[in-house]
């Protein structure tokens, strides 16, 4: 017994030794790794600028060992992404990442570890690599699990407009804050083909329409009017979210459908489009919808009260004379709290 | 004699089986959590969180600082949470009813105004006597309340919050400027599907703390608090995240945990009557995420996310330990219709058994060990030898375990700056079994009779303040 319980002893102090020096060696040679690259960084930052601006035709000589050479240059590229201005230093990131990564990122993809391929994924799209577009979609087709793999890969292939990426949207059940960033990343043309697909799941459209919503660009505009009357309640309820960030409608009339809605979410952007517009013909709903049995449609109703041209006026109608006891409260709270948010 | 060292001798055989099978439990936890943190090993943090930093889409967040007599540190707390770098959020301190100057300080370095309340009731709380909002940055908020407790503090700040999710935080805690996103993102990456979210927490003793920001990560000189960051890697990279990854994470931090509001209303809120009412709502969140059969998760982020100034003193370690165990000993009172029950699956078959079996009776396991060991050796019933044998079996054990939860440390932030840190991390943790584990079993089992007996409080300990004003 003593001479088992001696052997696993030794055992335990054998692996604790084996450990403290692997953790001593491998800290040893990262703070070194980390040190020559942030020193050769240093050397060449400014010289790379100004080669990478234009403003020097010399190319800086980078450091010799490839490890070394690829940080630097990834750390280089990373600040300079973060910093383009027009489409001559966007092209210029291109061809100095194409010549440095694009070798090492074909082999990374194919023999990295999981975090060395995620990364270098981000780097890809980061340094919009497209000469790495069919690369990318090879590996992606191989990718059993739906991690942050799979979705920084079909974030590159948004970012590239690859064309197999509609139709996989139409197949596949993407939720909708995802489907909004491949949008985001999409080129134009790429959206136009996606608005004329006719057989969409819900997902992608509610996507679609909220994304519009945030562009407020008008040529989307149309199509989010199109959906208020949609049968889909999510697709009907996104499509006024958006119309209250175009801060636009085409017909103010269709607003009471909402504002009497059966639907407590309808009340509230009914209500909170009616304020935004400055509709006065909606006043008188209004005040009644600050009586709301809903939380959030009194908040919204006394609101849009407030941002109406004599707003403070009907807000302290409400908060003295309203019959509701939880309207009062609201108007209350709304004369003196002011909207706000993080930044 | 002869039937008393017969006892003795069963009493040890138990403990060794129990102790052995408690050692094998811990590197099946190491084994299911090393894995998951090599994988992540190199992963660009940065890069990994940029998406929801700028989307638009990124839930927005309350964030709740409950607050009791905490002038010391409440005004760098709330620096901290408004330096967050996250899209969209409010911070709202609940100051429950403190009688320092918690509100003064806050309202007069805010500039905070009186504003009316609507607050909606989704629990009922002890009456909230007035709410200010900063002018100076308009999503902070501070609420005044009669003194209820940190969970009645916590449930009020729900009731005034406006957003979706909440972050529950205590007042003596910094958070990591990217704290926020990095516990959001596998709720937004599961598009909703874990309801809840806990990081590591890491102990801020020692480092370099400048306005409210950690600006260089060192150990600290007293052995009592290099022994909690021990102690803090091991309970958090092995212990949490090997039950996360199995579904069966029973505690999120009180320190700093994210929580859908939905969820957390339909569990019924926080416990007012418990002194562990963070891993109470956990278990009872779990309990109504099965009830109704429901497909979401409670995770954990191996990311150190949270600072907080541990106790430096014996005596408030011996509060803190007393507290967690009568917490504990309350939650799995409270919830023993779960524990061995089929319906529960993973929570109820293991999880809790866990709790109940390792967490809160290895105290008493461990104390009758100790007294068997000091007894036998006393009065001469068991050998030297066998003593010497087993306790250097033990010491290894307990330091080896350590070993790796440095290592995994080491994988998931690597910031000591240099070698010697980590040496004098191992050399310590081989003291562990010697001084800070008799001490810490001994105030457990305080805790447990006190659990039995007594009543809650918040369990304060005299603050420093870990932030400098100032940079030197």
């Amino acid at each position: 017994m003593v001479t088992v319980v001696l052997w696993i002893s030794g055992t335990f102090l054998l692996l604790q030794i084996i450990l403290l020096i692997y953790l001593s060696l491998s800290k040893q040679k990262g703070i070194r790794n980390d040190n020559s690259m942030i020193h050769a960084y240093h050397q060449v930052l400014n010289p790379y600028l100004a080669f990478l601006s234009g403003e020097s035709d010399q190319e800086p000589e980078l450091p010799s060992d490839e490890k070394t050479r690829i940080r630097v240059m990834e750390k280089l590229l990373s600040g300079y992404a973060s910093n383009i201005k027009g489409a001559g230093d966007q092209q210029r990131m291109q061809v100095t990442a194409d010549k440095y990564l694009s070798e090492y990122y074909r082999t990374v993809l194919k023999k990295g570890s999981w975090a060395e391929r995620v990364n270098t994924l981000y780097y890809i799209e980061d340094f919009t690599m497209n000469t790495l577009q069919t690369d990318v979609k090879k590996h992606f087709f191989t990718l059993q699990n739906r991690d942050e793999e799979y979705r920084q890969s079909l974030r590159v292939l948004a970012r590239f407009g690859e064309k197999e990426l509609i139709q996989l949207l139409s197949e596949e059940l993407f939720s909708m804050g995802f489907i909004k960033e491949l949008l985001r990343r999409m080129p134009a043309e790429s959206l136009e083909d996606l608005k004329k697909e006719e057989s969409l799941p819900e997902s992608v459209k509610t996507g679609m329409i909220s994304y519009f919503g945030e562009t407020g660009y008008y040529e989307h505009l149309p199509y989010v009017e199109q959906h208020i009357t949609h049968k889909d309640k999510e697709i009907r309820l996104k499509s006024l979210a958006a119309l209250c960030q175009y801060r636009y409608i085409s017909s103010a009339d269709s607003l009471s459908l909402f504002l009497d809605s059966a639907v407590w979410e309808e009340r509230m952007f009914g209500a909170r489009l009616a304020g935004i517009l400055q509709l006065t013909r909606y006043s008188t709903t209004l005040m009644k919808l600050a009586g709301d049995s809903n939380w959030w449609v009194r908040f919204a109703a006394c609101e849009a009260l407030k941002q109406m041209p004599d707003g403070e006026i009907l807000l302290t109608f409400a908060a003295e004379g309203h019959e509701d006891l939880y309207a009062r409260e609201m108007a209350r709270q709304l004369q003196t709290l002011k909207t706000g948010v993080s930044g | 004699m002869e039937w008393l060292s017969w006892i003795v001798n069963i009493a040890a055989i138990m403990i060794i089986i129990y102790m052995a099978s408690v050692s094998l439990l811990y590197i099946g936890m190491f084994l299911v959590a090393g894995p998951r943190i090599k994988k992540e090993r190199q992963l660009n943090r940065e890069a990994h969180i940029e998406e929801i930093s700028m989307n638009k889409d990124t839930f927005p967040i309350s964030v709740l600082v409950p607050a009791y007599n905490e002038e010391v540190g409440v005004v760098s707390t709330a620096r901290s949470m408004l330096a967050l770098n996250y899209p969209q959020f409010e911070v709202i301190i609940i100051d429950d009813g403190s009688s320092d100057q918690t509100s003064e300080k806050v309202i007069a370095e805010f500039r905070m105004k009186e504003i009316d309340l609507a607050i909606r009731r989704y629990f009922d709380t002890q009456p909230v006597e007035r709410a200010y909002q900063s002018t100076l940055f308009p999503h902070l908020f501070l609420i005044q309340k009669q003194n209820g407790g940190k969970a009645d503090a916590l449930n009020a700040g729900i009731n005034f919050s406006k957003y979706p999710y909440f972050a529950a935080i205590d007042g003596d805690s910094l958070l990591d400027r990217d704290a926020l996103l990095k516990t959001m993102k596998p709720i937004i990456d599961s598009n909703g599907k874990v309801t809840a979210t806990g990081g590591t927490v890491r102990i801020a003793n020692g480092s370099r703390i400048v306005r409210s920001e950690v600006e260089k990560v060192a150990l600290p000189k007293t052995p009592i608090v290099l022994m909690q960051i021990i102690e803090y890697f091991r309970a958090f990279l092995i212990g949490r995240l090997g039950l996360s990854r199995m579904n069966m994470l029973l505690i999120v931090s009180g320190a700093f945990g994210v929580f859908e509001k939905n969820r957390v209303i339909k569990a019924g809120g926080y416990k007012v009557d418990t002194v562990g009412e963070d891993m109470e709502l956990i278990v009872r969140m779990h309990k109504s995420i099965k009830d109704e059969r429901s497909d979401q998760r409670i995770e954990y982020i191996q990311d150190p996310v949270c600072w907080t100034e541990a106790p430096s003193t014996v005596s408030s370690l011996r509060s803190q330990r007393r507290r967690w165990q009568r917490g504990l000993t309350e939650t799995l009172w409270t919830h023993r219709s779960m524990l061995f029950n089929p319906k529960y699956k993973g929570i109820g078959l293991f999880a809790l058994p866990y709790y109940l079996f390792v967490e809160l009776l290895s105290a008493i396991f461990e104390l009758t060990g100790y007294i068997i060991i000091v007894a036998g050796l006393l009065f001469a019933f068991i050998s030297w030898e066998i003593t010497f044998v087993m306790f250097t079996a033990t010491v290894l054990y307990g330091s080896l375990i350590s070993s790796l939860a440095v290592l995994l440390e080491e994988w998931t932030y690597h910031k000591y700056p240099d070698v010697k840190s980590l040496l004098k991390l191992f050399i310590w943790s081989l003291s562990e079994a010697f001084w800070y584990r008799p001490l810490t079993v001994l105030w457990r089992c305080e805790g447990l009779i006190a659990a039995i007996r007594g009543k809650g409080s918040w369990g304060n300990m005299q603050r420093k303040g870990i932030s400098e004003e100032e940079a030197a």
